[in-house]
């Protein structure tokens, strides 16, 4: 099951861990005040979890997820990311471990607008050394599998939001990703395609049950498909 | 990958693209127009310039009044001393006179004190040398006579023995000198005009006074022998005079008796025979008097209207040129833009300049009449030696004779061997030839003022500043409109960053594409560049330049004609703004260093954007 709790040292060596933060704190300079956006955060995430980090505005929600998307470093703590410490990495080491090892989903999709349905997926591929051929045939499959197959080459200004989240769901999986990490994903999508998207993480999971999904979302339909809810409250831990 | 993206990115955000492009091309195009118009004017300045090189020659030497320091002391006749002999006397009627210190010293430096001034023998010698255009009405025949002249005169060129030339010749560095003579022709065409005058003399009134001389002792025996021989004694007589007073009978002439004795009686009625009697005894200088009468001196004046002529002058420029030098002197064989040139039989041959013809439609073949001499035209030139150029160009030998100037010319066209050499050959020949003036491309360009000129240094000093300001503000739009673009992408590229891309690969992407943006606005820049030369090109204004010292012949003669108001020649050059390979090569590496420095700046700033940015909500 899932663990939410005070430290406990015989978890650091489960290999069964994908994440594991000990004392992180997030701290940031907004003008000559500090802001503790996280306050000593401990906790542990299983490999093939999928977890709901909730809170409301202002809770350290968006820069927990930040910390675990390799998007940021913390201020104090460590964050161990498999057998690598994310707060000592370098920033090219985090690039590198965002390219391979994460994959994101975003609010707005963010999608490239000057790029079609296929080579959105394909540009995340450029950081691995791979052919284009290659590229261009795991694009076409991660397409077809987020039921794309049809609209490959349209721009996103020509798909749906739906549509658009679900390239940008391909693209998340381009570099076969182990976490995949969402930031509101269906916070701009009506209640019909934020199901249908949600589905679709769903049966990523049955399909790889190795995948970690970290979702944040204010969405209780969206925590419902969690196993795990990770719920913060003026950037600490609430249970 | 990276190329497709990058296209989508120019072509898909086109409005971008083109913005940013402009504000480079503006740059580009107006560097480019900038360097073109400096180029344009350069080029002026060549064409003005470059009539040295471009006719063989590199160092031009003349004798021209008043151009140079001469000796003061000078005052024999120096062409009589001239290097390597006389022999130049002769012909005839055209006075002799020579520069000071020209050769004086057969080819030695001049000692003695230097004037910076036209000294007296330049002067004299300039005056006697285009004295023969004074034209004496009197010589031309009788009244009602049409004549026709032509008169060849140097202007401020003097002229000074061919020999000259082999003396430069043999300067070391000089790999050729050819002869050449510049003159300007005044043509004269009118009818002998009949020269009268009317005025009256006599009526004056003449007064004299004369006093004889008295009797001599001779004449005064002969009186008294002659009385007694009329009987009178001197008794009588002394009385007849005494009653001859007092009676105031005048002694006329009574009667034509002489020879009858009047009677010694009574005083009185013996008067009348007695005075004629004593007329008749007197010597014959004294019955019919004789004076030289001198009549006061006096001088008259009168103005006499000069009559009116119809004589009409033209002038035009010669030039005698060697016909066996076909690639240097005053024309050459390049030059020659229809017809032939000069046959192995030269005399009564012409090149006319292409202008010169159409002016006054001159053709190819047809017949001219100069001097009293017919000519063929046998080619037409073009030629380019500015400031000195001729309408017509003749065998050396034959302007010579026309000219009466057997042996003589003023000007020598020399080529060096090697173009380091010019200056050292220059000071060489003005040892050589002390007062000659000697004229390099180097002297040329330091005489060429004028708006040309001007326009030229204000081109390359201000041109160039302009062109600086304008390509900085160019790529300063350029910076700006990159970073404001790419603060729009902020999400773009905060995502790009999340999703693994490398910070290298990001300002690799930004750098690429501005670049990109950058070829737009070169082909844009180099549209406006063509476009402001093309403009330049149909409106552009007329500049004109003023060569000093180097009008060849028309000068001081055309002063004395008003037909010319300075010693200089002025060149008009249009200005066009040309786009050499360099102002191209400039315009692409304007374009590419503003792309550069955008792609660059924006490049920074969008690997400083955080990936977490991409996680931010802009909504």
């Amino acid at each position: 099951m899932t663990i939410i709790s005070e430290i406990n040292e015989s978890h650091n060596q489960d290999e069964s861990l994908v994440y594991s933060l000990k004392q992180v704190s997030k701290t940031y300079k907004l003008g000559s005040n500090n802001v503790n956006a996280l306050k000593k955060v401990s906790l542990d995430i299983k490999k093939g979890d999928f977890v709901s980090l909730e809170g409301p505005s202002g809770s350290g929600k968006s820069t927990l997820l930040q910390l675990l998307g390799a998007l940021d470093s913390p201020t104090e703590g460590s964050i161990k990311f498999n057998e690598s410490y994310l707060d000592k990495a370098t920033s090219n080491v985090l690039t590198d471990i965002r390219a391979r090892k994460l994959g994101f989903i975003f609010q707005q999709f963010n999608l490239i607008p000057t790029l079609n349905a296929i080579e959105n997926v394909m540009i995340a591929m450029v950081p691995i050394k791979s052919t284009k051929q290659f590229r261009l045939k795991r694009a076409q499959e991660l397409l077809e599998k987020v039921g794309l197959g049809e609209r490959m080459n349209h721009l996103p200004s020509k798909l749906s939001g739906g549509e658009q989240q679900r390239v940008a769901i391909a693209r998340a999986l381009a570099n076969s990703p182990e976490v995949l990490i969402g930031d509101e994903p269906t916070g701009n999508l009506d209640s019909e395609t934020s199901a249908q998207v949600m589905e679709l993480l769903g049966n990523l999971q049955k399909e790889n049950s190795e995948v970690t999904i970290i979702l944040a979302t204010h969405n209780p339909e969206v925590s419902e498909y969690a196993n795990t809810k990770i719920k913060l409250r003026s950037g600490q831990l609430a249970s | 990958m990276l190329f497709k993206y990058i296209r989508r990115e120019l072509l898909l955000r086109w409005t971008r693209t083109v913005l940013t492009a402009l504000g480079l091309a503006i740059g580009v195009g107006l560097v480019m127009s900038i360097m073109g118009v400096a180029n344009g004017l350069s080029n002026a300045q060549q064409q003005v310039l470059s009539p040295l090189s471009s006719v063989g020659t590199d160092i031009i030497v003349t004798r021209t009044v008043g151009a140079v320091t001469t000796d003061s002391t000078t005052t024999t006749n120096p062409f009589s001393q001239g290097a390597g002999g006389g022999g130049f006397g002769g012909g005839g009627g055209f006075a002799r006179g020579g520069g000071g210190g020209f050769f004086r010293n057969g080819g030695k430096a001049p000692n003695g004190t230097s004037l910076q001034s036209l000294n007296s023998t330049d002067a004299s010698a300039l005056l006697q040398a285009n004295s023969s255009v004074l034209t004496d009405l009197a010589k031309l025949g009788p009244p009602g006579t049409k004549f026709t002249y032509d008169f060849f005169v140097p202007g401020t060129l003097i002229t000074f023995p061919q020999v000259a030339t082999s003396i430069v010749s043999k300067i070391n560095g000089v790999s050729q000198a050819v002869p050449g003579i510049s003159l300007q022709a005044l043509h004269e065409t009118g009818t002998v005009p009949e020269i009268t005058d009317t005025y009256t003399t006599g009526g004056q009134s003449l007064s004299v006074t004369a006093t004889p001389p008295p009797l001599t002792s001779a004449q005064r025996a002969q009186l008294r022998s002659c009385l007694q021989s009329q009987g009178l004694t001197f008794k009588q007589f002394r009385q007849g005079l005494n009653s001859g007073t007092s009676s105031s009978t005048s002694p006329t002439s009574p009667t034509g008796n002489s020879g009858s004795v009047p009677p010694a009686s009574s005083g009185t009625t013996s008067s009348p025979s007695f005075s004629q009697s004593f007329l008749n005894c007197l010597p014959a200088s004294y019955q019919q008097y004789e004076a030289n009468v001198v009549v006061p001196e006096q001088t008259i004046t009168r103005v006499l209207n000069p009559p009116t002529t119809n004589t009409q002058t033209s002038s035009y420029t010669v030039a005698g040129v060697d016909p066996n030098n076909t690639t240097s002197g005053l024309i050459t064989t390049n030059q020659l833009i229809k017809g032939t040139w000069f046959t192995s039989n030269p005399t009564n041959e012409l090149l006319v300049d292409s202008a010169y013809a159409n002016t006054n439609k001159i053709s190819l073949g047809q017949s001219l009449t100069i001097d009293k001499q017919t000519f063929k035209v046998v080619g037409i030139v073009n030629p380019s030696l500015t400031g000195d150029t001729s309408d017509l160009y003749f065998d050396l030998q034959t302007l010579q004779s026309m000219s009466s100037n057997s042996n003589r010319i003023n000007e020598i066209l020399v080529k060096v061997n090697n173009a380091s050499e010019v200056n050292s050959v220059a000071a060489a020949i003005k040892k050589q030839l002390p007062g000659a003036q000697v004229l390099t491309a180097a002297s040329l360009a330091d005489q060429v003022s004028g708006s040309l000129s001007n326009a030229h240094t204000l081109a390359s000093t201000l041109g160039t500043a302009l062109a600086i300001i304008v390509l900085l503000a160019s790529f300063l739009i350029t910076t700006l409109l990159t970073l404001s673009s790419i603060n729009k992408r902020t999400r773009e590229i905060g995502t790009l960053r999340a999703i693994g891309w490398k910070k290298s690969r990001v300002l690799l992407q930004i750098m690429v594409e501005t670049i990109g943006i950058g070829l737009v606005g070169l082909i844009l820049g180099l549209l406006v560049g063509y476009g402001i030369s093309g403009l330049i090109g149909a409106v552009g204004p007329t500049l004109s330049s003023t060569i000093n010292g180097l009008s060849v012949g028309a000068s001081s003669v055309g002063q004395l004609f008003h037909q010319t108001n300075s010693a200089s020649s002025t060149i008009h050059v249009k200005v066009t703004a040309p786009i050499s390979i360099g102002v191209i090569l400039v315009g692409i590496a304007s374009a590419i260093a503003g792309a550069l420095i955008a792609g660059l700046f924006g490049g920074m700033r969008a690997i400083r954007l955080l990936p977490a940015e991409a996680l931010r909500d802009l909504g």
